[in-house]
């Protein structure tokens, strides 16, 4: 456990700061750059509670596996919905209406 | 041998090894019906009866097995007698008599009430059998709990406890046939995919220890990490059952991601076994039991790992369930991760339950490439046989018995494999039996524990 | 051979690679074992979708979004706290240790208040797990989280009783993998379009 206090803070701060991020991509019109900035940020997000929250900077390699997880789940989602995108013409009137912001 | 107690080991093996001939040769004969349905007079050999004896014969047999194996190794680790050696002979005179009395009910078509694949005894006889496994934990818990306490007896009576639990679900009949279908699985795949893995795990980090003498330490920890994967994804993994027998649409879902794991702790076992084999200083000299432990883990990892993945995604199982994929895969499953098992411990142990240094190893060997060699072709034949049915029938439309027509052919290979099964097996039990008539004194060869 | 091989697990140097990870070695295993779970149903969420992404797409826009913000927001604090319980249970502060871990309960407990409200709406709406593909992946994996922040306030409590190291760092172990894989799981059903 060789995480300090500011450190520790310091990832804490990143974390909520990417999560605003997240949140401001997500609500931006549905677009494949939003998608890769999403995709990043979680990832990124994930790298920083694998290393330290859980503590792995002291395991690198453990940091990497775990990461290459993380991150290939988020890439894969993404890349099948670039594949697969969502067809745009209809219903998008009904689209717009969600009403919880 | 270093204890007494572990002589009653071989009373439960040779009851075995009896069973084992009795279930290969009615395979055969099922094998036969496949391809010459009116060769056999139907009234004495009706498939059905033949195909309850071969796989209920295959479940009682395996378990004898396991009794014989932890009655071997539970006092070498627990460094102490059985608790009660009268108890072991009773418990084995109502459990193998009760087996007995089954299939020869069977051969007089007596079955019973509520029939469910590998639980067709008779009530009164899953009683008996449930006595005797209440007097074999009784038994075992004694010893172990009076004795020492190692990893490889505790999760070996976690397994076995686990098994004798799980086989109460085979009294409950409920009238709805979804539900009756869920119990029938409590029983049938949380012991195989559950409680028989941790034997099998255990068992062979027994032989592992033994064999190669690699630290007892490193060993348990691969027991801890095989367990914990092999539990974690069993329990769940029960939902690849669930698909098209009236639970819950999203059971598809949680069937399939679990069981895919359950092909890791299979894996996990069979980088064990070599893992240890290379790292093992020791050159023990019974070879034997060394090819049958590492074939038993090799196998297992086909024929549950890879042939169970293979159906068991539900977009796939949708098209193949209980098609002969699946007697492919009950085939190379059970061969792979309980037959050989037993085979394996027992090639390990008869030479010192019997005072021999190790006998009749090319035999031996000889009929581990063999029967395994009938088996992986008998899958093989199935697995075809499998995939160009679901094809026609699934797939095209085509009627079930014009299918069928259509692959007879993979029913004589599967029957050709079926031939080599049942002589490699009679080879490996001649291998046991026939011993040298010197018995050499083997305790200078008997390696320490490596510990 | 002596008594001490039958306790397991507390000699570091035998579990190889895996020694050189913070607390029990088998909570690895177990957080490895969750990963690929999870990993596995995004994976098929991926793949029923692209057979309806209309569908999917329409759904996803009906989820509370805010509600799924606030949330990562409850559960990464409550990570924080969880790590400043850690760093509490080094020092051998026993005392600061259950605080921490009191605080980052709390903030967990917070978000099983806010799944609930969001759950309770989606119901209302007339969803459930049977209701449609996307739903039934839904509830099933965000279900399946959430059973494990329970199991997660129920490991926190124990650990907070122990409040020794290795069991504080075992514990809280546990805890960021369920804040972890929230942080995939998130993403992959709220925003992703
Ligand atoms: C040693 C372990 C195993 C043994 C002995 C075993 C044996 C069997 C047997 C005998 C059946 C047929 C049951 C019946 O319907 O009568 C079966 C079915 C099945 N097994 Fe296994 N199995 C094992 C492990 C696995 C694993 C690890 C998987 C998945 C990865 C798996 C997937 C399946 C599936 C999907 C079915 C259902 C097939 C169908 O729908 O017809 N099995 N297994
Ligand atoms: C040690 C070797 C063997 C094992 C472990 C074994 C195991 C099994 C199992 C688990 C089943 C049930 C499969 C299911 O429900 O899908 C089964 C059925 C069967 N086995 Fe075997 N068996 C062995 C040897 C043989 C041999 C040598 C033959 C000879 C050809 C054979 C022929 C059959 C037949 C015909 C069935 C019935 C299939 C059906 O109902 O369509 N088995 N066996
Ligand atoms: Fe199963």
């Amino acid at each position: 456990m060789s995480v300090t206090t500011s450190r520790l803070t310091r990832a804490f701060i990143l974390l909520i700061t990417l999560s605003l991020v997240l949140a401001v991509a997500a609500d931006a019109h549905a677009s494949a750059f939003w998608l890769v900035v999403v995709v990043l940020a979680a990832a990124l997000k994930t790298r920083i509670v694998l290393a330290r929250y859980l503590g792995l900077d002291a395991a690198p390699a453990a940091l990497t596996g775990f990461f290459a997880v993380t991150f290939l789940v988020l890439a894969l989602v993404a890349g099948s919905i670039l594949v697969f995108p969502t067809p745009q013409q209809p219903l998008r009137a009904e689209n717009h209406s969600s009403s919880q912001h | 041998m270093q204890y007494q107690t572990q002589n009653i080991a071989k009373t439960y093996w040779l009851g075995a090894l009896l069973i084992f001939a009795v279930q290969v040769s009615f395979g055969l004969v099922g094998g036969l019906i496949y391809i010459a349905p009116n060769l056999l007079p139907v009234e004495y050999f009706p498939f059905n009866m033949v195909r309850m004896i071969h796989t209920n014969a295959l479940i009682v047999w395996l378990l004898l097995g396991f009794f014989g194996a932890a009655y071997y190794l539970i006092p070498e680790e627990s460094e102490r007698e059985i608790w009660s050696p009268k108890l072991a002979y009773v418990q084995f005179a109502i459990f193998f008599l009760g087996g007995l009395s089954a299939v020869v009910g069977y051969l007089f078509h007596i079955y019973a009430d509520n029939a469910r694949s590998y639980l067709e005894q008779p009530v009164w006889i899953k009683l008996g059998i449930i006595v005797a496994a209440l007097i074999f934990l009784l038994n075992i818990s004694m010893t172990v709990l009076q004795g020492r306490k190692t990893a490889i007896t505790n999760v070996l009576l976690l397994g076995l406890w686990g098994i004798a639990i799980f086989f109460l679900f085979s009294l409950y009949n409920p009238a709805n046939t979804s539900e009756d279908k869920m119990f029938w699985w409590y029983v049938v795949h949380l012991w195989v995919e559950g409680t028989w893995e941790l034997v099998m795990a255990s068992v062979l980090a027994f032989l592992m220890l033994k064999i190669t003498g690699v630290d007892r330490e490193v060993i348990e920890k691969w027991l801890y990490i095989i367990i914990a994967t092999a539990l974690f994804s069993g329990i769940l993994g029960t939902g690849h059952h669930y698909y098209w027998i009236g639970a819950p649409g999203y059971w598809q879902w949680i069937g399939s991601i679990f069981s895919s794991l359950e092909v890791v702790p299979f894996f996990g076992m069979m980088i064990f076994c070599f893992a240890m084999v290379w790292k093992g200083r020791r050159d023990h000299p019974n070879k034997a039991a060394m090819i049958w432990s590492l074939g038993c883990s090799v196998l297992a990892f086909f024929g549950a790992g890879v042939w169970g993945f293979l159906h068991t995604l539900h977009g796939i199982n949708f098209y193949t369930h209980g098609t002969q994929v699946t007697a492919a895969h009950g085939h190379l499953a059970f061969y792979g991760a309980y037959v050989c098992l037993n085979l394996a411990i027992m090639t390990y142990a008869f030479p010192y339950l019997f005072n021999r240094a190790p006998y009749n190893q090319v035999l031996n060997i000889a009929s581990f490439w063999i029967t395994s060699a009938g088996v992986v072709f008998m899958t093989v034949s199935l697995t075809f046989a499998g995939a160009l049915g679901t094809h026609l029938e699934r797939v095209q439309g085509m009627s079930y018995m014009d299918a069928q027509d259509q692959i007879g052919l993979f029913y004589l290979l599967r029957f050709g494999g079926g031939v080599v099964t049942v002589l490699g097996a009679l080879l490996f039990i001649s291998s046991l039996l026939l011993m040298p008539r010197t018995k050499t004194v083997v305790t200078g060869a008997i390696p320490a524990a490596a510990e | 051979m002596n008594a001490a091989t039958t306790q397991t697990a507390d000699a570091p140097a035998e579990w190889g690679p895996l020694s050189a990870l913070p607390g029990h070695p088998l909570m690895w295993v177990l957080i490895a074992s969750e990963l690929a779970v999870f990993g596995l149903a995004l994976l098929g969420y991926a793949g029923a979708r692209a057979q309806n992404p209309l569908a999917f797409a329409l759904e996803q826009d009906s989820l509370n979004r805010l509600a799924g913000v606030a949330n990562t927001a409850l559960l990464l604090t409550s990570g924080y706290f969880a790590a400043r319980a850690n760093q509490a249970a080094h020092a051998g502060d026993a005392t600061r240790t259950r605080l921490w871990l009191a605080a980052a309960s709390a903030l967990g407990l917070g978000f099983l208040v806010v799944k609930g409200f969001e759950y309770a709406g989606e119901f209302a709406a007339g969803h459930d797990i049977d209701s449609s593909p996307f739903f039934t992946l839904y509830f099933l994996v965000t279900g399946f989280h959430a059973l494990h922040v329970v199991l997660g306030l129920i490991i926190l409590g124990i650990v907070g009783r122990l409040a020794t190291k290795t069991a504080v760092e075992t514990g809280t172990a546990f805890w960021h993998m369920v804040d972890l894989i929230w942080l995939v799981v998130f993403p992959v059903f709220y925003l992703m379009r």
